[in-house]
Parts: structure tokens; C-alpha cells; sequence
């Protein structure tokens, strides 16, 4: 069964190898399409904030079916993710939300 | 809008029949509006909490992996890394909120023992460590985020048929009925007057 996918820098794939997850990926620029490719069927994929912005802009994020989680890398949270969320919210409710 | 409506009392009988079934799908879609929502505002409380309990395990994870790095080397460190085998097991299947399909994830790891042995340090024991309570997180965190987003989907959804109903379906059906019960009125009235007015050509022309 398939379970979950890495694809992150050098420190994220390190660390999750050894908490053992199962496909772990060293996200390389030239070769993103192929290795969406490889992990896009994971139903978790676990991804940087930074790559995640970078699969957006070559339009490979759409083609990931699981379900995404950007986690920050080893610099700190860039606050991206929670800006998704209130994204959402907005899409859905029409109202913005401060965040706290 | 230049559709022509049936003037006869079929068709408004026909229309207010729809005008009651509008009415309720109306009713319901609200309620299960306001329903999604507020079990969208929990999730999203939700979903905060656990974005920063991650990223906070996360933060102390990569600390220790950096100073088992320094102590070990990075080719030691990956090595260690490589010969762990994956023994996570996620179970996927899928939950309903309010009629809407939200996935759902339980991962169990194996017992707390590290599978890489010779060589290694404590540092690394304790990177392992948390790398695994942070990906314990980042699972919990999977399943809400997935949630709280198609929740969002369906509230979009369910909100666009709850104004079409309300902005367009159920007026038109009020205009067309309205339209026809004032033909029909007005049909009857000229009937009258026609009655009317042969009445009083067969009364003159008996007098005559």
C-alpha cells in the first residue's frame, strides 16, 4: 500500500527517512516534472513551503491527487501556509478572518 | 426573458406545486449552509492549532538533526538514514460531514525502536525521535487541512444553489403564476362582457 510521500530539501528528506517514511525525495529543479511524476499518486505528500510555491509555478501542483501538507523548511515557518487558510476562508464565507 | 408560459389553470396549478418543492429545497440547503459552516469554523480553529503545534515540532526536529550532523558528518547521518526501513502504516478511508466525503488518516508506528544500529549517537536517537512526533503531526494536520478544504468546496457550492433558488428560480415562478392568474382573470372578464352584450342583442331583437 502506498503511504507517504517526502519531497523536500536535504534536511526534511534526511529527517523523515529516518522517522521512516516510505518514498523520500531530494526535490531537484531540472527533474520536478519527473518526480511529481513519481509521488503523485501518496495520498500524503509532505513539502516545503518553498517547493510547493515553485511546483505552483510550473503548474505540477495540480496534478498531485493526494493531499499536500507544505511544512516550513529548516529556516522557519514563511507564513504561507496559514495564509492559505485564511484564503480559504475568504473563498468560502466571503469574509476575511484576522489572524491572531 | 421571452419565454412564452401556458395561460390555462393546469399550468398554474403545475407552478405553484414547484413553487412549494423551491420553497423547501430552499429551506433545507439554507439550514445545511449554516450547518457546514459552523463545523468549517471548528475545523479551521482546529487547523491553526495543529499548523503551530507542527511547526513547532518540526522547528525542535530539524535542531536536533543539525547538531546530530555536526557531531556524526552528513554522509554518517545518511546513511543512518537509508538503512531505516519505512515501517509506517497509514490507513486511509473516509468520514462524512454533513453528507461531504473528508478523508481520514490513522498512522501507526512500529514500537519505539530504531532499526539503524552501529555507529550512531545519541543526537540522532534524538532527531529520529522527534522527526517522528513531527510526522505524527503533519498526518493529524493532513487530515484536517483535506477536510476543512473540501468543506470549503461544499459551502461554496451549496451556498451558489441556495441564491440561485432564492434570486431566481423562486421569483420566476412567482412572475409566471402571477402572469397567468391575471390572464385567466382577464379572460373571464371578457367573457362576461360578451355574455353581456349577446344577452342584450337577444332582447332587442325579441322586442322587435
Amino acid at each position: 500500500m502506498k503511504q507517504i510521500a517526502v519531497l523536500g530539501d536535504l534536511e526534511l528528506v534526511l529527517g523523515m527517512k529516518l522517522a521512516g517514511a516510505s518514498k523520500c525525495l531530494n526535490y531537484q529543479t531540472d527533474k520536478a516534472a519527473e518526480q511529481v511524476n513519481q509521488i503523485k499518486e501518496f495520498p500524503i505528500l509532505i513539502t516545503t513551503e518553498t517547493i510547493a510555491a515553485e511546483l505552483k509555478e510550473k503548474k505540477l501542483f495540480q496534478e498531485l491527487q493526494g493531499v499536500v501538507v507544505q511544512v516550513p523548511d529548516k529556516s522557519g515557518s514563511r507564513g504561507l501556509a496559514l495564509k492559505q487558510v485564511s484564503k480559504l476562508f475568504e473563498d468560502a464565507l466571503g469574509l476575511k478572518i484576522e489572524n491572531q | 426573458m421571452t419565454k412564452t408560459v401556458k395561460t390555462t389553470m393546469m399550468e398554474l396549478l403545475r407552478l405553484k406545486k414547484k413553487f412549494k418543492l423551491a420553497e423547501k429545497g430552499h429551506k433545507l440547503l439554507k439550514e445545511k449552509r449554516d450547518a457546514l459552516i459552523s463545523e468549517f469554523f471548528k475545523l479551521v480553529d482546529d487547523l491553526k492549532k495543529l499548523r503551530k503545534e507542527t511547526e513547532e515540532k518540526l522547528a525542535v526536529a530539524y535542531q536536533s538533526l543539525i547538531y546530530a550532523q555536526a557531531l556524526m558528518g552528513y554522509l554518517e547521518t545518511k546513511r543512518a538514514a537509508d538503512s531505516v526501513a519505512s515501517q509506517i502504516k497509514i490507513e486511509s478511508s473516509q468520514r462524512n460531514i454533513m453528507g461531504v466525503p473528508v478523508p481520514k488518516f490513522e498512522c501507526q508506528f512500529p514500537a519505539d525502536e530504531m532499526s539503524y544500529s552501529v555507529s550512531t549517537s545519541l543526537e540522532l536517537d534524538q532527531a529520529t525521535k522527534n522527526f517522528r512526533e513531527a510526522l505524527k503531526a503533519i498526518v493529524q494536520l493532513a487530515q484536517v487541512e483535506a477536510s476543512a478544504v473540501n468543506l470549503a468546496e461544499d459551502i461554496k457550492k451549496t451556498k451558489r444553489k441556495v441564491n440561485a433558488l432564492e434570486k431566481i428560480v423562486m421569483p420566476r415562478i412567482k412572475k409566471d403564476s402571477t402572469y397567468i392568474r391575471m390572464r385567466l382573470e382577464e379572460m373571464e372578464r371578457e367573457n362576461f362582457s360578451r355574455l353581456k352584450s349577446i344577452k342584450a342583442r337577444m332582447e332587442a331583437s325579441e322586442n322587435a
